[in-house]
């Protein structure tokens, strides 16, 4: 323990510069926080805006700052280090660094969140569990790999360098992704579900095991090589197409009824276009919607369309991921599909029938309050503080700390305390929107 | 006797190069060892592979009795080690920098540090890196010899030193001499002559020679043979004669075995009469540049 200490105090007595900018920054980004919550004015203050946009990344750069240099001050990679040959245990080393990034990194982000929790008008201490899950978060995901990082460089210059290249190659590979011909060289269908997230498992593992054997054995060749090999794999091994989870909805049962009915709407137009996916044309036909309990709610997770046609043509889409809301009041919703140009063609002048299914999940109420509110903020369920906004682009904005509870909120206008004016009429409920 | 240092068949390879070679070195404790050689010889690698910054790639070495692949933490509260490109925390200064180790040495010696500081000169208020590079050098050597080691490993430590603060060194080291054993490498021959009892001399990854310095000195003698005519060389010469030149009427060459019954026997044998025989004692320096220039003509 002493030694960790002992450690401890000399790199802060040797990096206060790095501490105290980077402490800076996460203040600037505490003080301007709250700016954020408020409703913006278009033209309000633009070098402001422009500032408040990089001090999330600054405060990620002034941490990456930090860590690499605590880190090199007693550097791994190389031979000519005076520490190496004198009595450090590199357990009490790596656990003095350890320390350092804690105090220095996780405890001003932590007393910062808490703050900014109180700022916002919530108990921090209400919130503790989450907020220690949220510093492993980042310990997890950005502390460990730039320690580990900084483990197999052997100066600043050197890190930064293998971040530009580690950013321009993921920049490039999502240049090559948009291609579609490679994006269809990087989704394979032979590639098992589990195979990725594995792969990305044994690379974090891999990271890790990197971090302590660098510490334990300083073996930077090899370390960089498995470094390097493992961020390969994550990069390089091709994504299995994404699927949807059809057997995870169950059919309705003898009897049961559907929380949504569904029927052709022969009124609105339906369309199709070709633009999108090559040799694919996009296809809407327009529903009725009805049936929907009042204060309940339905979304459309999933579709299947099958289409028959005479001549013994038949296509089916297999199931895709597909997303709406619908509401008690909703009347109208459009089922989009893409479907084979070639079968298109074949089918689109003939009488066809479509089947449409939809994999849906009803949210029955948890909690049902109807406010009235003036101006200022109102606790709504899920713990959420929320506010009507009255200028510019007039809504609903709420803040929740952590996680984002979902609210299902309809606004009825004619209940609110403003007076409508002489030549405006009571309307039903006007605008609906999940949160 | 036993030993502070020992290795087997020790092998060191960076890709294609084979820097250690077959490297069998035992450095007696109490001995102050010289491993000399020209650059590139090996010398540093060897160091470096003692010391667990380099690892083998084959073969063994044992430092204190202690497998060198685990020298770490502890055992170098026991090994002192100073090589001349050694980075130091340069932002502290000389004073902070004995304050940071001292802690990490339960034997550091406040009374031999402030020896150390008076005798060498230090300046404690100056930060390393404004330091010259004796004066980094000697801030290096008292930071290694405070705590008393067992064992003072030096790679290189009189390079781009002047012969004062040379000097100081030496005699900093001869003062710790009776306490620990010594391994140092060096090209400075003539200040390594009054500071070794032992010496290992390594060429292109081989230890050509390991011994003791007196008896170095006694096998080795320049001879000078003076005929009445240009005398042939002897084909072949004895295997312990090297560097055989001829010049007029005299023929010079360097007995690496010299006993003086023996050389003077092989002399007869191999030239009958000869009008005069002399045996000239040869400095350190003579004796490597003969042997370095055996080992590049041989090569």
């Amino acid at each position: 323990m002493d030694q960790i200490i002992h450690i401890f105090r000399k790199d802060i007595r040797r990096h206060w510069r790095e501490i105290a900018l980077s402490l800076a920054i996460l203040t600037a980004f505490a003080w301007n926080e709250p700016r954020q919550w408020m409703p913006r004015r278009f033209g309000e203050n633009p070098g402001l805006e422009f500032f408040s946009g990089w001090l999330g990344p600054m405060v990620v750069i002034g941490w990456f700052l930090v860590i690499v240099r605590v880190v090199h001050d007693e550097v791994l990679a190389g031979d000519r280090q005076f520490w190496v040959t004198r009595p450090y245990d590199w357990k009490k080393l790596l656990a003095a660094k350890a320390l350092f990034l804690v105090v220095f990194l996780n405890l001003p982000l932590l007393i910062v969140q808490m703050t900014l929790l109180s700022k916002a008008g919530f108990r921090p201490t209400a919130y503790l569990t989450d907020l220690f899950y949220l510093q492993l978060l980042w310990i997890l995901i950005l502390f460990l790999p730039l320690i580990a990082l900084a483990a197999v460089t052997s100066s600043l210059v050197q890190a930064v360098l293998v971040v530009l290249g580690i950013l321009l190659g993921m920049i490039g590979l999502s240049a090559l992704n948009s291609v579609q011909a490679i994006q269809r060289l990087t989704v394979a269908n032979w590639i098992p579900v589990w195979l990725p997230s594995t792969i990305k498992a044994c690379a974090y593992a891999i990271v890790v095991f990197v971090l302590i054997w660098q510490y334990a054995r300083c073996r930077t060749r090899q370390s960089r090589f498995l470094l390097i090999a493992a961020a390969a794999a994550v990069l390089v091994v091709p994504s299995p197409p994404e699927s949807f989870p059809a057997s995870e909805y169950l059919p309705l049962s003898a009897g049961q009824q559907a929380p949504v009915q569904f029927a052709f709407d022969p009124v609105r137009p339906k369309m199709e276009d070709t633009v999108g996916e090559k040799n694919k044309v996009r296809v809407r036909i327009p529903l009725l919607v009805s049936g929907i309990a009042q204060s309940s709610a339905v979304t459309i997770e999933g579709t299947m369309v099958e289409i028959e046609a005479p001549g013994e043509l038949r296509w089916n889409s297999g199931w895709f991921r597909s997303t709406d809301f619908l509401l008690p009041g909703r009347r109208y919703a459009d089922a989009w599909f893409s479907v084979d140009s070639a079968f298109f063609d074949q089918i689109k002048s003939i009488s066809a029938n479509v089947h449409i299914s939809f994999a849906l999940a009803a949210l029955p109420p948890k909690e049902t309050r109807q406010i009235t509110t003036a101006a200022g903020e109102f606790a709504v369920p899920g713990g959420a503080l929320c506010a009507i906004e009255r200028e510019g682009y007039a809504g609903l904005r709420c803040r929740s700390p952590l996680t984002t509870p979902f609210l299902l909120v309809s606004t009825l206008a004619d209940e609110t305390t403003c007076p409508p004016a002489e030549d405006e009429k009571a309307t039903p409920p006007e605008r609906s929107s999940p949160r | 006797m036993n030993s502070a240092i020992r290795t087997e068949h020790l092998e060191k390879r960076f890709h294609r190069v084979e820097a250690v070679r077959d490297l069998n070195l035992d450095v007696p404790t109490g001995a102050i060892y010289a491993l000399v050689g020209p650059n590139g010889a090996g010398k540093t690698t060897t160091i470096k592979i003692l010391m667990n910054i380099f690892p083998a790639t084959s073969g063994r070495a044992e430092v204190l009795g202690t497998d060198s692949n685990k020298l770490a933490g502890r055992a170098f509260t026991s090994i002192g080690y100073v090589s001349e490109n050694q980075h130091l925390p340069d932002w502290m200064r000389v004073d902070a920098f004995f304050a940071y180790l001292r802690p990490f040495y339960p034997t550091w010696d406040r009374e031999l540090e402030d020896e150390l500081v008076k005798q060498l000169q230090l300046p404690l208020d100056r930060k390393l890196a404004k330091l010259s590079r004796g004066m980094h050098m000697k801030v290096a050597l008292a930071s290694a010899l405070a705590y008393r080691p067992k064992l003072i490993v030096l790679d290189e430590p009189f390079g781009g030193l002047d012969p004062l603060v040379r000097d100081e060194v030496i005699e900093g080291l001869l003062e710790r001499a009776s306490e620990a054993t010594i391994l140092v490498s060096s090209h400075d021959l003539a200040e390594i002559e009054n500071l070794a009892s032992h010496i290992g001399y390594l060429d292109q990854g081989y230890l050509r020679l390991s011994e003791e310095m007196t008896t170095l000195a006694d096998r080795f003698r320049e001879v000078e043979l003076t005929f009445d005519q240009r005398p042939l060389s002897p084909a072949p010469p004895p295997g312990t004669w090297i560097q055989v030149s001829t010049s007029a009427s005299v023929l010079r060459f360097v007995e690496t075995r010299f006993n003086e019954e023996r050389t003077t026997a092989d002399i007869r044998r191999s030239f009958g009469d000869v009008r005069n025989v002399t045996f000239t004692p040869m400095s350190l320096r003579s004796i490597f540049l003969a042997m370095a220039k055996t080992g590049r003509d041989s090569a």
